[in-house]
């Protein structure tokens, strides 16, 4: 992406395509998606062969202590360990191939190495398509715990209210079918908006510091790796509370003062 | 620096500028959905299964923690019971001794008084046994002396008739 032609660096705010293979467009962003999604399948693999062997190392260590903390959490944001346990496929492989995907896209290779004069890497959640994919999963599955729990016609109670009955749950109804467009743009838009930005202030900071970029550099990477790790656990957070509020009875959600799902995302 | 947007016109052109389309939409989407299934259905169980594992070891260790702890208690309250009867034991068995101790030398005390008394009563008695024995001895010998004085001077023996016609003589003499 930060490609440099006549000296200057080159932002390019879609994924660029490399090669077609039947009819899919392959991009720089897939390619090191692969790289990314490869190592969380090894680390999940070697931690399950280390639990099943019964011989730990740190990095099996660390990963179940992670998978631990983001189990517990989902347990507590939904008040169910069963619940928890069901979510955990979806929200917590999200947290970790974000976090796998945004740490390696501060690697040296990913920028320099081309490819038909393209890069031949970008960092995966520096193209939209993929942070948006996410954003869909996360709000359809809102969507499926919701009618689960509350049954079809239930959940659509949530967007649609009887005005002779209620004529401000019309309003509100109307506002929360307005809310749940907001958090899908807002969750891929949001992840998006952070690694690009991160990939788009490394590139410029390179570029002015000129020679000084490997003193100048290291500062703003460690901030990229902090930015990747905290927009992991919001990606992660916000897919539980979003099941959450879905599963949550129209009562609880109604009575509530704390407009929950608005004020995290405001203050995210 | 320059920023590359993807071309764009119409509607969809603000999509198309950002680089959304839907085949690669589609294409992100099921690839994720296939690495959800796979972890879901071969990786997580393993781990949510040692995750429970680990927790009900805890679980139980605290329990047994918590048992060995109540049984610390009552081992403690019991031994404090056990201490506080020992001191009364001990308490009641010391002031017996005391008291017998004490009746002890009382006694012993009033015997050596009793025996010291006597003792001293005895000494007493066999003094003035002594001194009487003494008196007699020194009125005899001291008499026996005057009687030979008065033999060497008279020169004459003296026995109790004669004895008693010098006294009368030396009254009719007076």
């Amino acid at each position: 992406m930060n490609l440099f032609i006549g000296g200057v660096p080159v932002v390019s705010l879609p994924a660029e395509k490399l090669f077609d293979i039947g009819p899919i467009h392959f991009t720089n962003s897939m390619m090191l998606g692969i790289i990314g999604v490869s190592i969380t399948f090894w680390l999940f693999w070697y931690t399950k062969s280390k639990i099943q062997s019964n011989k730990h190392t740190r990095v099996s260590i660390a990963m179940l202590w992670m998978f631990d903390i983001l189990l517990g959490t989902a347990e507590e944001v939904l008040g169910s360990r069963e619940m928890a346990v069901k979510l955990s496929p979806l929200a917590i492989s999200l947290f970790f191939i974000i976090l796998i995907n945004n740490w390696l896209e501060l690697l040296p290779f990913v920028g320099p190495i081309t490819y038909n004069g393209l890069p031949l890497f970008r960092g995966l959640a520096a193209d939209l398509n993929f942070t948006a994919a996410l954003a869909i999963i996360t709000m359809v599955t809102a969507q499926i715990w919701a009618i689960r729990t509350h049954g079809f016609f239930g959940n659509l109670g949530r967007y649609f209210v009887n005005p002779l009955k209620d004529p401000v749950g019309v309003f509100t109804g109307f506002l929360e079918i307005i809310a749940e467009f907001s958090r899908l743009i807002a969750l891929a838009m949001r992840l998006f908006g952070n690694i690009f930005g991160g990939e788009v202030l490394l590139a410029v900071m390179g570029f002015i510091t000129v020679w000084a970029a490997p003193i100048a550099l290291p500062p703003f990477m460690f901030l990229e790796l902090f930015v990747g790790a905290i927009q992991a656990y919001v990606f992660f957070m916000l897919t539980v509370v979003f099941v959450s509020l879905g599963t949550a009875s129209h009562h609880e959600v109604a009575s509530s003062d704390e407009p929950l799902t608005l004020a995290g995302e405001v203050a995210v | 620096m320059t920023i590359l947007l993807a071309e764009s016109s119409g509607i969809g052109g603000l999509f198309t500028a950002l680089g959304l389309n839907v085949q690669s939409l589609v294409l992100n989407t099921l690839a994720f959905l296939v690495i959800v299934a796979v972890l879901g259905k071969y990786v997580y169980p393993s781990l949510i299964k040692a995750l429970d594992a680990k927790k009900d070891e805890l679980e139980a260790a605290v329990r047994l923690e918590h048992e060995a702890k109540e049984a610390l208690e009552k081992a403690g309250s019991k031994a404090e019971a056990v201490i506080a009867e020992a001191r009364v034991a001990a308490g009641e068995i010391l002031a017996a001794t005391k008291e017998a101790a004490t009746a002890q030398l009382d006694e012993a005390r009033a015997k050596s008084e009793a025996q010291a008394t006597r003792t001293i009563n005895e000494a007493r008695e066999q003094l003035a046994r002594d001194v009487s024995d003494a008196r007699k001895t020194l009125r005899t010998d001291t008499a026996r002396l005057v009687a030979a004085t008065t033999e060497t001077i008279l020169g004459e023996k003296l026995d109790g008739k004669h004895d008693a016609e010098l006294i009368d003589r030396s009254l009719e003499i007076k």
